[in-house]
């Protein structure tokens, strides 16, 4: 019970591919990172990972595991790791996890790929931008209440207009 | 089949809010439907309906199958998906003839006050018109269709997620222009006109279909950044353009094909359609209300034993609230589902209430022969004990202690049983019980009401059975004369009074969200609302209640409060209201303003209180539950305003200092929505 309960939530949690982070080859494998959004900012950032062999055939299992690592200004340095795996994916090719980013800046992003024995590891350079306000994630359902508020008036003005003809 | 091709099978995304829309329209237009199947034969032709189902079944298959998933990965895949947006999704929408359907699903009073006026405007009537003429349609959907696939316009749309909206909504709009012409059943245009409109769309089509096939170059180099399968991006770019090329044509050229075949065989099918008038429909003599008035005792019974279970757990389970039945039904699951029955029929939990049922069991035994106290024949004391109840939520940490809420649930089943056991009447329901008088103040915005089908029938009533009761079933405990009743304010659901009701004459019937507010006349045990100070405050109690509770569950104002609980609950619910009604009081003139527009503001707090509980309800299974939540408010705090500016009958000087107050309240909602929340109660 408790797994159909997890996978409902994966299958409806998280949507992936997007803008392409980096292509690379990792050893035995060719990776492809994508961020579901066109720019990465601080918070929660859907990574998601394409894992081919050279034939361009895709590896299905494979273990991802993501390394993000940033140089503190205090010179140590902060890593977060997490599993990419099909079930937090929405197009199930891919190994998707989401990443909360919790700091701004440049970013160090490792991909370490595992299938069959054979290993793979790819780095690349991300830029986290800040997060936007709220309102400018969500402002179309914000606008909604101005929006109807003039449609009222312009409703109200009309039946003014065409009393008449509306009975 | 290999498991890559098993996988990308299953990438199926099920976005909720597209789905929610498309279950919406699809459940709107069978209502509508259904209604006109009743009034006029010629429009209840099943294979509108399912010309209709299957066009917005396209729609669904287009942006969240599959095709959805790889759109950026294969330009077959994101050709597919427009060909279904653009070509097949339309002509069927319209072929279900929606526009009736659909107006007749909606309320009627919405569509005649609502949108009547702007479907009578001449403006919105020449645009529809002047857009829908044969060569603008055309124009439109050629324009569309060439400029969307220039690589500029096409690269914009595929490395912004929000060009890629505009760009399917401009695919999906300028195709319903396009079939539109077509499929009017009104139309007096010749049929021969469209078969030229038809080829001269597929010309358009095949020679971009054959730009992509023969042009040699890589038109999108996005798709060359990351190979998939064997596949390169250059034979990708020739498939999708066969794909374009001949099913696309085929939408173009069967229905050219059978209009030619209609003019020759000279049999147009522009006549006028016929309407024929559907008389002596069977009416079903089967109730619902009756149905579930004879059988209430099931639903009581299985939440009894649900309460049991909690209790249960809550006493002898493991005192790890996401783990205990105790800490999540009550807390977030029961919550959730009271308001969204309130707010889709009405008060279904007090209905089911299994603490009335264990109050009639003890009644057999206690007398209940005493006369509830005249003092506290109001809503003081279930004021106080909701300002309390919420106070208790935070000070005592409720929601994390399932052995406290097993006692609180047993304590509450010891007073329902004791109150009623000594009182008459449903004295614990109407005085004293706090969580019924939420129902109650929510039930204002239930869409559904209790009440008499006809008055006639009830002037020629002289038993009154519905408030007295007969040999068979009591009449109403609470004291609620149907024929004088109005709204749901004190009405538990309980349907004693249609069982009682020797006519049949007392259902469950449609009603105007929240217009009762307006009704400033008698109520049945309640009088005139502006003249009861106490229902006032304990409207104003859930209302502001609602961004008191929620904001204690925020980062910032959990910081604040940590050791003032007692300060915030009392100043947020009583002192802050009392002086932001006292202000707008003074500035608004008028006899009763006060408690005429202060009530006003309650469909903004059920709001908050809903968004609430779909947060702690939905947000586990929801990935993004924030444009819900935004939206349950916009539709609080835009029907406040409207009631306040009906109440004020267009006054501004009256409506607002009331309407500036519902904004404040809105945004101090939005701010509540977007800080951290604790997730309480889940993993």
């Amino acid at each position: 019970m408790k797994k159909l309960f997890v996978f409902a939530i994966a299958v409806l949690a998280w949507a992936d591919g997007g803008t392409v982070l980096f292509h690379k080859p990792a050893g035995d494998f060719d990776i492809t990172v994508f961020s579901k959004s066109e720019a990465v900012r601080a918070g929660v950032n859907d990574i998601s990972v394409l894992v081919q062999r050279g034939d361009h055939s895709t590896v299905m299992d494979a273990t991802v595991l993501l390394h993000l690592e940033q140089k503190q200004t205090s010179g140590d340095i902060l890593r977060l790791t997490a599993i990419a795996t099909h079930a937090k994916a929405t197009n199930k090719t891919l190994y998707a996890v989401p990443f909360n980013i919790p700091a701004t800046g440049a970013w160090r992003l490792e991909a370490d790929i595992t299938s069959q024995g054979k290993t793979g590891s790819a780095t690349g350079e991300i830029s986290v931008l800040p997060p936007l306000p709220p309102v400018a994630n969500y402002w179309p359902y914000v606008a909604m209440v101005p929006a109807l508020g003039v449609a009222f008036l312009i409703n109200r003005k009309l039946r003014q207009r065409y009393r008449p003809r509306l009975k | 089949m290999d498991n890559a091709a098993t996988a990308a099978f299953a990438s199926w995304s099920f976005d909720w809010s597209a789905v929610s829309i498309l279950l919406a329209a699809l459940l709107l237009y069978i209502r509508g439907w259904l209604r006109g199947r009743t009034l006029i034969r010629d429009q209840s032709d099943p294979s509108r309906l399912l010309a209709f189902t299957a066009g917005l079944f396209i729609i669904f298959l287009a942006i969240e199958s599959p095709l959805d998933a790889f759109d950026s990965l294969f330009l077959s895949a994101h050709m597919t998906q427009h060909l279904l947006l653009m070509m097949l999704a339309p002509p069927l929408l319209l072929l279900g003839r929606p526009f009736l359907p659909l107006l007749r699903g909606l309320p009627k009073s919405f569509v005649k006050e609502g949108l009547g006026p702007f479907l009578a405007w001449p403006v919105f009537k020449n645009t529809g018109a002047f857009l829908t003429a044969p060569p603008v349609a055309w124009l439109i959907f050629a324009f569309m269709t060439v400029a969307w696939h220039l690589p500029f316009c096409y690269e914009l749309a595929l490395k912004s997620s929000a060009w890629h909206s505009v760009q399917h909504a401009c695919f999906f709009w300028s195709g319903i222009l396009f079939w539109w012409p077509i499929l009017d059943e009104h139309s007096k245009r010749p049929s021969w006109i469209f078969i030229p409109y038809l080829l001269l769309a597929d010309m358009v089509n095949t020679g971009l279909s054959a730009y992509f096939v023969f042009s040699g170059k890589l038109l999108y180099p996005t798709y060359d950044l990351v190979r998939v399968s064997n596949l390169k991006a250059g034979d990708d770019q020739i498939l999708a353009g066969l794909i374009m090329w001949v099913p696309g044509s085929l939408i173009y050229l069967v229905p050219a094909f059978l209009l030619a075949m209609r003019v020759f065989a000279g049999s147009r099918a522009e006549q006028a359609p016929s309407f024929e008038r559907v008389r002596n429909r069977p009416t079903s003599k089967f109730s619902w209300t009756s149905f579930v008035a004879r059988h209430r005792r099931w639903p009581q019974v299985a939440l009894l034993l649900v309460a049991i279970a909690v209790m249960a757990d809550g006493w002898f389970g493991k005192q790890v609230t996401p783990m205990n039945l105790a800490g999540t039904l009550p807390w977030i699951y029961w919550r959730g589902l009271s308001l969204l029955a309130l707010l889709t029929v009405g008060n279904l939990f007090c209905m089911a209430c299994p603490f009335i049922l264990v109050r009639d069991l003890g009644r057999r035994i206690l007398p209940a022969k005493l006369k509830w106290p005249r003092a506290l024949r109001n809503k003081w004391l279930a004021s106080a004990l909701f300002v309390t109840y919420l106070w208790a939520y935070e000070a005592l940490n409720l929601w994390n202690s399932p052995w406290l809420t097993a006692w609180l649930i047993a304590g509450y089943f010891l007073t329902a049983l004791l109150i009623d056991g000594l009182f008459k009447g449903a004295s614990f329901c109407k005085y004293v019980c706090p969580i019924g008088q939420f129902h109650f103040v929510v039930s204002m915005v239930s869409p559904r009401e209790i009440a008499v089908k006809s008055q006639s029938v009830c002037q020629t009533c002289k038993t009154f059975d519905c408030i007295k009761g007969n040999s068979q079933t009591r009449g109403c405990e609470l004291d609620l004369f149907q024929p004088k009743k109005l709204g749901n304010l004190d009405c538990t659901f309980c349907l004693d009074c249609v069982k009682a009701c020797p006519q049949d004459n007392v259902s469950l019937i449609n009603i105007a969200p929240a217009k009762t507010f307006l009704a400033d006349t008698y109520r049945s045990s309640i009088g005139r609302l502006t003249k009861r100070t106490d229902w006032l405050v304990m409207i104003l109690i859930v209302t502001f209640g609602a961004f008191v509770n929620s904001a204690a569950m925020t980062d910032p104002v959990m910081m604040l409060i940590l050791h003032r609980k007692a300060i915030f609950i009392i100043g947020g619910t009583i002192l802050v209201p009392a002086l932001l009604i006292g202000i707008c009081g003074m500035l608004s003139p008028g006899k009763d303003a006060v408690t005429k527009f202060a009530i006003l503001l309650a469909p903004l707090g059920i709001a908050m209180w809903a968004a609430h509980a779909a947060y702690h309800a939905l947000a586990a299974f929801v990935p993004d539950i924030m444009p819900l939540e935004i939206l349950l408010l916009d539709a609080g705090v835009l029907l406040s305003i409207y009631l306040i500016w009906t109440a004020a009958q267009g006054k501004i000087r009256l409506a607002a200092p009331w309407a500036t107050l519902a904004l404040g309240l809105y945004a101090a909602g939005l701010w509540i929505l977007f800080q951290p929340m604790q997730m309480r109660g889940m993993m």
